[in-house]
């Protein structure tokens, strides 16, 4: 009873823990298309965004480098300065006198996908360390502690009996790690993909400077 | 309502003591509590000199790196090797007729068309 406890378990956990990571990296996909449409968007508005633009394009790169940086103990979820850039891009955006009806369109639009950034931002920061608590998991290492001293109790004493139990233990060792792993998100073994990021700040730095007013 | 209803009872926690003394010592205290939880948050200031205090607060996420997660995987590499290491010691000490039940076969068939051998075949029991 006890195997088949800490199998499913340990499955739901590997389970849940994946659902979690997934999760993660579509709020970075989401993350990273907001801040190319809103740039798409400060472009449609003219030359009095561009200063909005350039800070945009500062915030995803920071933003970036904050997610993935080179080195994954470096990993800040909810660096202040970063943050302090959107406040700008925000005021920046407010401080924007629209003209015409057109304009005022695409302020609002642009208004609104900057608070989803915003929203974006504290849901990656916020959801990262409330993964599974550890007294569930020192629970689930007893007893899978307890279902391997059975093992042992009535494992023929022999060389293959051994050498099945260590792998056995390596196996649920890396079961457990893995959906450590997956609970984190950011650095480490698993991660969550840079690409989406990575391209859009490509994409902004590649984008020409808008002059034309509509 | 309820929010309501706690920013007014913060006020009167920050206020009223000045006024009514020892009674609300304890309610002082109490509001600094909540002014300052003891939790994993980092303050902004607006200012050094602004008496308005924090502007928000982040919680810190921590830097979750691949050396926690190892180490967390060895832990528990141990616990079970140590387990298994624990019921063979066991094994050796424990009487022969604890161990044998009404000559429990190496192989048996499970009734589902399928035979386990040694090991699972008790472990299966357990």
């Amino acid at each position: 009873m006890v195997a088949t406890v800490s199998a499913l378990v340990l499955g739901l956990l590997i389970s849940n823990a994946n659902t979690s990571f997934t999760r993660l990296g579509g709020q970075v996909t989401s993350l990273s298309a907001e801040i190319l449409r809103l740039d798409q968007i400060l472009r449609q508005y003219g030359a009095d965004a561009e200063p909005a633009r350039n800070t945009l394009l500062k915030y995803a790169e920071h933003k970036a480098d904050d997610l993935f940086p080179d080195n994954p103990a470096d990993v800040r979820l909810s660096n202040p300065s970063t943050y302090e850039l959107l406040q700008r891009l925000e005021d920046m955006l407010l401080a924007l006198k629209p003209a015409t009806p057109r304009d005022q369109w695409w302020l609002a639009q642009a208004m609104t996908l900057a608070a989803k950034i915003g929203d974006a931002r504290w849901l990656i920061a916020q959801q990262i360390g409330q993964g599974t608590p550890k007294a569930f998991v020192a629970l689930l290492v007893f007893w899978l502690a307890l279902l391997f001293a059975s093992f042992g109790l009535f494992a023929p004493p022999n060389l293959t009996s051994a050498v099945t139990l260590m792998l056995c233990a390596l196996a649920v060792a890396g079961a457990v790690a893995m959906f450590l792993e997956l609970e984190q998100g950011f650095g480490g073994l698993v991660r969550v993909s840079p690409e989406p990021m990575r391209q859009a700040v490509k994409t902004l730095e590649a984008e020409p400077s808008n002059q034309n007013t509509p | 309502m309820k929010c309501r209803a706690l920013i007014h009872r913060n006020q009167a926690l920050q206020i009223e003591p000045k006024r009514r003394g020892t009674k609300h010592r304890s309610l002082v205290h109490t509001s600094a509590s909540i002014a300052t939880p003891k939790t994993n948050f980092v303050q902004l200031n607006r200012d050094d000199a602004d008496p308005r205090g924090p502007l928000f607060v982040i919680p810190k996420a921590g830097n979750p790196t691949m050396n926690d997660t190892l180490i967390i995987a060895l832990i528990v590499l141990a616990a079970l090797l140590v387990g298994a290491f624990a019921g063979v010691r066991l094994r050796d000490r424990l009487p022969k007729h604890h161990l044998t039940r009404d000559e429990k076969p190496c192989k048996r068939f499970d009734g589902s068309g399928r035979y386990r051998f040694g090991a699972g075949a008790w472990a299966s029991d357990l």
